[in-house]
C-alpha cells in the first residue's frame, strides 16, 4: 500500500516521480508475470497439511514470509490478526511480497485513481517518455523492463512522506486513505475490484484445470479407489437417508427410545384414567335416566289406573249390562243405590249409569218422579255398565234378597247380561280436595 | 470423474437395493456417513491442491469413518454417546465447512 501512496502524489510533483512511479508497477507486473507466487505458497502449504487429509490451511501458510499468494491461505482465517502483521513484515523483506502489496494497493485504489492518472500522464510522459511514466494501467505490461527490487523501499518512504504533504491534488486524498487503511481492508477489496490482476489471473485457471483433469476419465488406480470409496459413500448415504426417513424409531437411540416409552406410558395412564372417569360418569348418567323414565312410567301407569279408579279417563274391559225397567216410577234413589253398592262389592271397578260415571263421591237423590244422580235426573230404563268380573257382579246381584230382588219387589224388571268387553266412555272431572293434603312423609 | 460416477452408482445401488440397516450399526452409520464425507472434502481438496494421494485418501477416509463410529460406540458404553456423538458430528462438520472453505477459494478465489 505504502508503494501506491507514493507512486500517485509523487508524479505530480516533480520530475522524480516517474521513476518511482514505474518501480511499484513492476512488481504487480512481476506478480502477474509469475502467476508463481500464488501458487507458490501452495508448495509449502501442500506437503504440510493437504497431503495428509486437509487440515486447517492457515496454520502453514501464515509463517511463510514471502508467500505472496498466502493471502489467498489466511484470508478467512487471519483476516483480522495475521494479515496486517505479514503485510508488515512482507513489505521490506522480499520484492516478491511487495508486488503483491502494490497490486493489492493499486487495486484497491484503482477507480479512484483513473481520473488522476490522466492528469498525471500528462505531466508524467515529458520527462519519461517510456512505459513506465503511465502509472498503472500499462504497468504490468512495460514495467517488466524496469527495476524490480530495489526502487521498492527507496519510494515507499519518500511517497508516504509526500502523499503527506501533497493532499490537495486529487489523489491524494484516496492515497492518505489507502495508507491509512489497515491491510485487512485492501485484501477484502481486492477480488472486487480487479478481478482480472496478477494474482486471480494465474490461479483460478490452475484451480480448474486441476478440477477438469480430476474429472476426466483415467482408469488410474486413484481414480478407480476414489470411485469405489464415493460409491460406498453414496450407497451408506443413501441408505442412511431411507432409514431414518422410514422408520424414526429404527435409528433411535437407546435412551432416546427409554425416553420416549416413559412418554408414551404416562400418556396411555392419563388416557386410561380418562376413559375410566368418563364410562363412570356416562353410567351414572344411564343409571339417572333409566331412574328418570322408570319413575315417569311408574307414574304414567298409576296416573293411568288411578284415572280410572277416579273416573277421569274412558275405560274397557270385561263386564255387565244391567237393564232395569221401571215404568211405572216406583223405583227410590235408595234401591238404586243398593245395585250400586251391591256392584262394588262384587268388586265393580269402573260403572256407568245412563251415561254418567258413577265414582266415589257420586250421589242418589230422589225428586219428583224422577231419580237425580249427580245432579243428573235419569229416567227408566236404567242402564248400567259396570266393568269388573262379569261372573262375580252377575251372581251378587241375582242373590236371593239381594239389589235385583228388591229392584223387583217393587215392581220393576231388571235383567243382567255378561259381556267380555264392555266400553265405558263417560267420564267426570276430579275434584281437588279441598281439605285433605297428601301425606310429606312419604314424599 | 470416476469417483463422480462411483458415487451415482452407490446412490442407485442404495436406491434400488433398499438394504436394510442392521439394528447393530444404526447408530453409528450416520456419523460413519459425515465422516466420509469429510474424508470426501478432503480429497477434493488435496486434489485441488495438487497433492491428491489415492493412499492417503483410502487410508484417511477408512479411519474416518471408522474413528467416527468408534467414539460413537465409546459414547454409548459410556452413556454420553449422544453427546459424543453430536460433539463428533460438530467436528466433522468444522471440517467439513473448512475443506469446503478451501475449496471455493481454490476455484472462484474468493
Amino acid at each position: 500500500m505504502t508503494d501506491q501512496t507514493g507512486e500517485r502524489p509523487d508524479v505530480p510533483g516533480d520530475e522524480d516521480a516517474p521513476p518511482s512511479t514505474p518501480s511499484p508497477e513492476v512488481p504487480e507486473l512481476d506478480a502477474a508475470v509469475d502467476g508463481g507466487p500464488t501458487d507458490e505458497p501452495r508448495g509449502p502449504e501442500e506437503p504440510g497439511d493437504g497431503a495428509d487429509d486437509q487440515e486447517a490451511p492457515a496454520d502453514d501458510a501464515a509463517p511463510v514470509p514471502d508467500a505472496s499468494g498466502a493471502p489467498d491461505a489466511t484470508r478467512d482465517t487471519a483476516h483480522e490478526s495475521d494479515a496486517p502483521t505479514a503485510d508488515d513484515t512482507d513489505v521490506p523483506d522480499t520484492p516478491s511480497a511487495d508486488p503483491e502489496q502494490a497490486a493489492d494497493d493499486a487495486r484497491g485504489a484503482h477507480e479512484p485513481t483513473v481520473e488522476t492518472t490522466d492528469e498525471v500522464t500528462d505531466e508524467a510522459d515529458r520527462p519519461s517518455p517510456g512505459g513506465g511514466a503511465e502509472p498503472e494501467d500499462h504497468a504490468p505490461v512495460q514495467g517488466g523492463s524496469s527495476p524490480k527490487t530495489p526502487a521498492v523501499p527507496g519510494p515507499t518512504d519518500g511517497g508516504r512522506a509526500s502523499s503527506a504533504t501533497t493532499g490537495t491534488t486529487d489523489a491524494g486524498p484516496v492515497a492518505t486513505e489507502g495508507a491509512a487503511e489497515p491491510a485487512a481492508a485492501v485484501e477484502i477489496e481486492e477480488p472486487d475490484v480487479e478481478p482480472g490482476s496478477a494474482a486471480t489471473t494465474a490461479s483460478p485457471t490452475s484451480g480448474w484445470r486441476r478440477l477438469g483433469a480430476a474429472l476426466r476419465p483415467r482408469a488410474s488406480r486413484s481414480q478407480v479407489l476414489a470411485g469405489v470409496l464415493c460409491a460406498a459413500l453414496g450407497f451408506a448415504l443413501v441408505v442412511q437417508v431411507q432409514q431414518s426417513a422410514s422408520d424414526q424409531l429404527s435409528s433411535a437411540r437407546q435412551e432416546d427410545l427409554v425416553r420416549l416409552l416413559d412418554e408414551v406410558t404416562d400418556r396411555a395412564q392419563q388416557l386410561g384414567d380418562e376413559v375410566s372417569g368418563l364410562e363412570s360418569t356416562r353410567d351414572e348418567l344411564e343409571s339417572g335416566s333409566g331412574q328418570a323414565r322408570s319413575a315417569l312410567e311408574l307414574a304414567e301407569q298409576r296416573a293411568e289406573s288411578e284415572g280410572i279408579l277416579s273416573g277421569r279417563l274412558p275405560a274397557q274391559g270385561p263386564g255387565v249390562h244391567v237393564t232395569i225397567q221401571d215404568p211405572g216410577g216406583s223405583l227410590k234413589a235408595s234401591q238404586m243405590f243398593n245395585v250400586l253398592e251391591e256392584l262394588r262389592n262384587a268388586g265393580a271397578e269402573v260403572v256407568e249409569l245412563n251415561g254418567v260415571r258413577l265414582v266415589t263421591s257420586t250421589w242418589f237423590e230422589d225428586e219428583r218422579a224422577a231419580i237425580v244422580v249427580d245432579g243428573t235426573a235419569l229416567s227408566s230404563p236404567y242402564e248400567w255398565t259396570v266393568i269388573g268380573d262379569p261372573e262375580t257382579m252377575d251372581r251378587a246381584l241375582e242373590i236371593p234378597g239381594g239389589a235385583l230382588a228388591t229392584v223387583r219387589t217393587a215392581g220393576a224388571e231388571a235383567s243382567t247380561t255378561r259381556e267380555d268387553e264392555v266400553k265405558i266412555t263417560a267420564v267426570t272431572p276430579p275434584q281437588d280436595p279441598e281439605f285433605a293434603q297428601p301425606e310429606r312423609e312419604h314424599g | 470423474m470416476i469417483a463422480a460416477i462411483g458415487l451415482v452408482i452407490g446412490v442407485i445401488a442404495g436406491l434400488v437395493l433398499q438394504p436394510t440397516v442392521p439394528v447393530a450399526l444404526q447408530p453409528y452409520l450416520p456419523i460413519a456417513v459425515v465422516a466420509a464425507l469429510d474424508a470426501l472434502f478432503g480429497g477434493l481438496r488435496a486434489k485441488l491442491d495438487g497433492l491428491f494421494d489415492d493412499k492417503v485418501f483410502l487410508v484417511s477416509f477408512l479411519s474416518n469413518v471408522v474413528v467416527a463410529a468408534f467414539i460413537v460406540f465409546l459414547g454409548d458404553q459410556l452413556g454420553v454417546g449422544a453427546q459424543l456423538s453430536t460433539a463428533v458430528v460438530v467436528v466433522l462438520g468444522i471440517r467439513i465447512f473448512s475443506n469446503a472453505a478451501a475449496i471455493r477459494r481454490h476455484l472462484f478465489k474468493a
